[in-house]
């Protein structure tokens, strides 16, 4: 259905939009301001100068390297993961529906719980360093070493991937049965049928989960926050601690840099999948 | 016989799924009963009762969770219904823009808003808090997918008999999509309790931090206290996940289908 009323619609996006408007656009306002001049209250313009000097700065580099690191490999280990752990959840099986909800449960705990959780397993005397010890292999410094990065994205997938697989579950029963059975008829494998029907017929729904996943792994920075401090390993020094640090350094355009930079990677992002949605859908 | 293999690796698969998910917080639970070796509720005590904080923080993230949901609710489902059901100018725009703000990080916007709030003087009070949770554009994204999947025909005779937007919302959208209105109050009540970043933000006396904060910084070298901390920090959660998983993975679902 598509009412043809501009004014009920904007009428009814009012209290969003005048969200939007306060607290993000008029916001990037102010950050595009610092972001292209000087002084403290932003007196002087200096074009670019903020941004060429950031993009230099080696604690910029790292955090962006490793923000890009961890969404690239968060987000496509927890699409994979969440895929295989949906395909074998799919048929009915002894602990299959309880398996379903269970998994969901983690996106309910809180960050307290979190923390604790994670210093009772993963600290220097934790459960698993100790577990190591026992099997004779070499204890891990989890959250003070390059190992910190996979800890924070185990947390992520860990946090986030019940909801990928409620989604990909939902996708794959929407499959026409018929399908498989043509499938069966000639004989093809478990394989052939996933590559063949499953995958293709899951493209929309993938789309989305790629955009709920991305959304996830962004957030996962909280966690990151409490457990590793301001200043983490330079493992996990993503995006949000640069423009976190400038705030506390009271660097205005160096963090106005970082959040604009952030925002436009976003976009970027966002962007281009939604073309390559719009693309896919406007060929059937 | 290779099926019944394989039906003997999905049940493993599924243990291990769960071992993962419920043994650390049975184990924080378990934790929290015993000190010294011996059952005790010692620890709730302390929090409980010991602790002048505890209970007056208890209650205002109550209210201020409830309040955020409240307001969510409104703003969600306006925006929702306008997104599926409207055509109007430039709404595929705003619609990926509003995901791009949904996928950003909060941290990119703290600052101008802590400029703001400092001008309107309301830093170090919670108005901040309820204004961030409320706008949070990720019930709007959801709203709109669940509407969508509600039969426009549902809403035609409505409007032919003459019902006016507030009873269409109300009494035939809500109704219908209820699963997914259940997810949004779910989400942002989660979303509220948990919030850490904008109350770190906003109020500079840490006393005034909610129980999700408070609860998370108090590093206390007492195991079986922070134990305690973690458990009812995570017991409202537990409980709507307790109630609701069904409605929640049907209102989840919705965000995955495809117009």
């Amino acid at each position: 259905m598509r009412i043809n009323k501009n004014r009920t619609a904007f009428a009814l996006l009012a209290p969003l939009l005048a969200g939007i408007i306060v607290f993000f656009i008029f916001p990037f306002a102010i950050l595009l301001r610092y972001s292209v001049t000087t002084g403290a209250g932003g007196g002087n313009f200096v074009g670019l100068y903020n941004y060429t000097r950031v993009f230099n700065s080696p604690a910029f580099r790292l955090a962006f390297g490793n923000t890009a690191r961890f969404f690239v490999v968060g987000v496509t280990l927890n699409m994979v993961l969440s895929f295989l752990i949906a395909h074998t959840l799919r048929h009915r099986f002894l602990g299959s529906t309880v398996a379903r909800s269970v998994i969901l449960f983690p996106m309910f705990l809180p960050v307290a719980a979190i923390v604790t959780v994670s210093t009772l397993f993963f600290s220097d005397a934790g459960l698993v360093n100790r577990a190591l010890m026992l099997l004779g292999l070499p204890a891990t410094d989890w959250l003070g070493s390059g190992a910190a990065f996979w800890f924070m994205l185990g947390l992520y997938i860990f946090k986030s991937i019940g909801y990928n697989v409620v989604l990909l579950l939902a996708g794959m029963q929407m499959i026409p049965h018929e399908l498989y059975e043509a499938a069966d008829m000639e004989g093809a494998g478990e394989l052939r049928k996933t590559l063949d029907i499953t995958i293709p017929m899951l493209v929309p729904t993938l789309f989305f989960t790629f955009v709920i996943s991305a959304m996830n792994c962004f957030r996962s920075f909280r966690e990151a926050f409490i457990l590793g401090g301001s200043h983490p390993d330079s493992s996990i020094y993503m995006l949000p601690h640069f423009i976190n640090n400038n705030m506390q350094n009271l660097n205005y355009q160096r963090l106005a840099v970082g959040s604009v930079f952030t925002l436009c990677a976003i976009t970027v992002i966002t962007a281009l999948v939604y073309t390559f949605e719009a693309k896919r859908e406007a060929k059937l | 016989m290779k099926s019944r293999v394989a039906l003997f690796l999905r049940v493993v698969l599924c243990g291990i799924l769960m071992v993962v998910v419920i043994f650390p917080v049975l184990y924080m639970f378990l934790g929290s009963l015993i000190k010294d070796g011996t059952f005790s509720l010692d620890s709730y005590y302390q929090i409980l009762l010991r602790h002048p904080y505890f209970l007056p923080k208890f209650w205002i993230s109550l209210i201020l969770s409830f309040a955020i949901v409240l307001g969510q609710l409104v703003v969600s489902c306006l925006a929702g219904f306008a997104f599926a059901k409207y055509s109007f100018f430039g709404k595929r725009m705003l619609f990926i823009m509003l995901i791009v703000l949904m996928l950003l990080p909060v941290q990119a916007v703290l600052v101008p808003n802590y400029i703001v709030f400092g001008n309107l003087g309301l830093l170090g009070t919670w108005w901040p808090l309820l204004a961030a949770g409320i706008f949070t554009p990720f019930g709007a994204f959801l709203m709109t997918h669940v509407f969508r999947s509600v039969p426009d025909e549902l809403i035609e005779a409505a409007m032919l008999e003459g019902a006016g937007l507030p009873r269409i919302l109300c009494d035939i959208m809500a109704p219908v999509a209820r699963a997914g209105v259940i997810s949004l109050i779910i989400l942002s009540f989660i979303d509220a309790w948990n919030m850490v970043e904008q109350p770190v933000a906003f109020l500079s006396d840490t006393s005034k931090y909610p129980l999700g904060v408070f609860l998370a910084y108090f590093n206390s070298e007492n195991l079986p206290l922070s134990f305690a901390c973690g458990v009812l920090a995570l017991l409202p959660g537990f409980l709507l996940f307790l109630f609701y998983r069904d409605e929640l993975t049907r209102g989840l679902t919705y965000t995955g289908q495809v117009e």
